[in-house]
């Protein structure tokens, strides 16, 4: 039993929302008092970073064309960033058209991801990722 | 089945299940044919409250909805840092109700 489509749709335009109201904030306190927000809750605790600290940083490098530099701050930017462009239309174009290609997708890529072949080595990415990220006290 | 046996499953896992949801199981189970009792009996069902343990420990990982089985959820919760921090805190009062209904759903593969 997998989320239905509808349920899925509106959580991804939620979080597409959520996810640049807060680049815009971040835009805005970076250009006024040059320092980042934090809320992230598991650095916030353990004072570790977490695998996904610093992908905030790194989109907005992209934006700024800073490619090494997101690069450094954390290479899950280069996923993130595509992810939020791309969802939000193809979902808008999926509701309107009354389609559901990308819930289609959803379901194929989460039993894609289940199969060992794909899940160790992301596993591993994103443990090295974390390693990086603690060593570079981000 | 038996009111007995059924009442003996009731009695074990009533806790994997809202609370709504027993008195329907019970009676789908009693009209059941008998030959399924070894299947039900065997079926492995999510603790709510180990998820709940996972949910408040390493929530913003996402691993509590790995857990479930929610990978694409789970994957989306570990990228942005558990949905900025919000996500979780919805998931620590969501999750026990969210691993019931998995429970019932895995239940009814069987049921029907």
């Amino acid at each position: 039993m997998s989320i239905s489509r509808n349920r899925l749709y509106v959580l991804i335009i939620v979080s597409c929302i959520a996810g640049y109201s807060w680049l815009i904030i971040n835009k805005i306190n970076y250009l006024t008092l040059n320092k980042n927000v934090n809320v992230c809750l598991f650095k916030n605790i353990t004072t570790l970073p977490c695998p996904s600290c610093g992908t905030t940083r790194a989109i907005l490098s992209i934006i700024d064309r800073k490619y090494l530099e997101a690069f450094l701050w954390n290479p899950l930017g280069f996923i993130l960033l595509p992810i939020l462009l791309i969802l939000p239309i193809w979902i808008v174009f999926d509701l309107f058209t009354k389609r559901k290609s990308f819930y289609v997708l959803y379901i194929k890529a989460e039993k894609t991801i289940k199969n060992k072949v794909f899940a160790y080595p992301a596993i591993l990415i994103i443990l090295i990722i974390w390693i990086w990220n603690i060593y570079k006290k981000l | 089945m038996e009111a007995q046996k059924v009442d003996m499953f009731i009695m074990t896992n009533s806790k994997f299940f809202e609370s709504h949801q027993v008195a329907q199981i019970r009676d789908r189970l009693i009209s059941l044919d008998d030959s399924k009792w070894g299947i039900i009996q065997t079926i492995q069902f999510k603790d709510p409250t180990t998820i709940l343990i996972v949910s408040l420990f390493a929530g913003s990982l996402g691993i509590d909805r790995f857990m479930l089985g929610d990978t694409g959820l789970g994957v989306g919760k570990l990228l942005t840092c558990g949905g900025l921090g919000i996500w979780t805190i919805i998931d620590w009062f969501s999750i026990m109700g969210k691993t019931r209904e998995k429970n019932f759903a895995k239940l009814q593969l069987f049921l029907f």
